[in-house]
């Protein structure tokens, strides 16, 4: 039996498919006992946790660095600090946005301290270059500023509200609205050209 | 495009490397992260074992001096059985295992290298350096960063790390079946250019740094024998013909350099070198190891045996200790190539 199955027969486990991402956000009903499982020891909790948020954690660092190796650093690293800061989590609130909160600032960081080191030896190549992307709307996306390009991707491939991506990045929600709207427009612009 | 055809087309957006990524973040939370909860003891208690993943190889590097203990379960993913290893307090572990490669730490794991093979720590364990390809790659420890990277014209393999030496370091590693010379930030020994050339038809064994030497000196073989090289001036100091049985598989460094050992399919052989970096042969005694690697600091040396569980560590004093069911703990079939290299282990 596969760990699926197995997790399914484990007491306070219920097992999920990583498809599509359509509400990163949206907590299933059993996520609170999977975070007490694995909070408990349970390695099997643990494992599916991680099962459930990698690929949003994931195709949102890559689509705001454009970089994979950095991505899954992030991704990794971001998962594994939520994971182990379990016992202090808030298990009233929602696992995800906690973690796509460190994912999207920690994204950010990663990006603008590369702008400034090719700002700073400018001419150099950087350490990880960017995976060259294919497909015509991530490519418009690379062309966004950074900024826009992360609050387009906790909008619409994560699904937050302005309101919500206001509060996990310290903006006013003011400027988020305004950053999507050009985003959009500029995304418009590129896509249709 | 609107809202909703945005939303639809990131949502069916795939990044590149995400499944390999995720094998590679379970394949870490199953290498047994220690800190994650608290860790279910009793039988009645315990999780269903999770599927073991392929942990082929597994290669540990300790450096520094002795410190608290940690337990490691490598490989065997929830099956409750532990590797216990000494961690030096401010140490690090290496792990190059199938699913990546791993600076271990007391408190944590960090994933440092995927595609990359042939880990060696750094004196201090800063960095890392990796055989990647047709290059050497340079790892920072702390961030996981990849901070240089050597291109040379063949496969590189096998790169060492010199002790320190007026705050400096080289990295000796092989590219095809040539030795190379590079400094600790991958540039040329010199502080420009690109690596220098050691010596021509080297075997496939690790060069080995001769500690507390008045000159950076390596020992490597050939296939015409045993090479002692001053390594900053690129010229050889001490040969040996290739008096040695079997197929070379270590070759490693003790008494404080005055020993030189090479482990082969076969046999033992025990070369003392003087302090010019003259080889002769001193004693040699059969063994039949199928693997054996030496610790960083030449004092212990691990063999695995046939048909046996078990791993003995030498030392070079002469003492042995057995480390019982360690292939079964590390996951490792019976008859696999078993790399381990422990430099301090206090059983």
């Amino acid at each position: 039996m596969d760990l699926r199955g197995r997790l399914a027969r484990t007491p306070g486990v219920v097992t999920a498919t990583a498809g599509p991402i359509t509400a990163g956000h949206a907590r299933a009903p059993d996520e609170r006992r999977l975070i007490a499982a694995a909070a408990d020891g349970s390695s099997a909790a643990v494992e599916e946790l991680y099962r459930r948020h990698w690929r949003p954690a994931y195709r949102a660092a890559y689509l705001i660095t454009r970089d994979a190796s950095a991505a899954e650093d992030i991704a990794q690293e971001a998962l594994l600090a939520a994971l182990h800061r379990l016992e202090r989590f808030d298990r009233a609130r929602p696992f995800a946005p906690w973690l796509h909160r460190i994912v999207a600032n920690r994204a950010l960081d990663y990006a603008r301290a590369r702008a400034l080191r090719r700002t700073a030896a400018e001419g150099e190549p950087a350490a990880q270059d960017p995976v060259p992307l294919d497909d015509a709307l991530v490519t418009a996306l690379g062309a966004l500023s950074l900024e826009h390009r992360a609050v387009v991707v906790l909008r619409y491939l994560l699904d937050y509200t302005p309101g919500e991506i206001a509060t996990m990045l310290e903006l006013p929600r003011g400027t988020i609205n305004s950053r999507l709207r050009r985003a959009l427009d500029a995304l418009a612009e590129v896509v249709e050209r | 495009m609107n809202e909703r055809e945005l939303r639809e087309r990131l949502g069916a957006f795939r990044a590149p490397g995400e499944s390999a990524g995720e094998e590679r973040l379970l394949a870490l939370a199953r290498a047994g992260l220690p800190a994650v909860g608290r860790r279910r003891t009793t039988a009645r208690a315990r999780v269903p074992r999770v599927p073991r993943r392929v942990v082929l190889a597994v290669a540990l590097l300790a450096l520094g001096t002795a410190g608290a203990a940690a337990a490691v379960e490598l490989g065997s993913g929830g099956r409750g059985r532990f590797v216990e290893l000494r961690l030096p307090a401010s140490g690090t572990l290496l792990v190059s295992a199938s699913s990546g490669s791993w600076a271990v730490r007391r408190d944590r794991l960090r994933l440092l290298g995927r595609p990359y093979r042939d880990g060696a720590l750094s004196p201090r364990a800063l960095n890392a350096a990796f055989a990647h390809g047709h290059s050497l790659v340079l790892v920072r420890v702390a961030n996981g960063r990849r901070i240089a990277t050597v291109p040379t014209d063949g496969p590189v393999s096998l790169p060492r790390w010199s002790l320190e030496r007026g705050g400096d370091v080289r990295i000796a590693f092989r590219s095809g079946s040539d030795l190379y010379l590079v400094g600790g930030d991958g540039v040329g020994p010199g502080g420009s250019g690109g690596p220098r050339l050691i010596g021509r038809s080297t075997l496939a064994v690790a060069p080995a740094w001769r500690p507390d030497a008045a000159r950076r000196t390596v020992a490597y073989l050939t296939r015409a024998g045993l090479r002692i090289a001053e390594a900053d001036r690129g010229r050889q100091i001490g040969t040996l013909g290739a008096v040695w049985r079997g197929t070379p598989l270590a070759l490693t460094w003790a008494r404080g350099g005055l020993v030189l050992q090479l482990a082969t399919t076969l046999e033992r052989v025990r070369f003392e070198v003087s302090p010019a970096g003259v080889p002769r042969v001193l004693d040699r005694l059969p063994a039949r190891p199928v693997a054996g690697v030496p610790s960083p600091d030449g004092r212990l040396r691990a063999l695995a045996r046939p048909g046996r569980d078990a791993i003995e560590l030498l030392g070079d004093d002469g003492t042995a200790t057995l480390l019982p069911d360690i292939r079964a703990n590390l996951d490792v079939p019976r008859g696999a190539p078993l790399r381990i290299v422990v430099s301090d282990w206090k059983g």
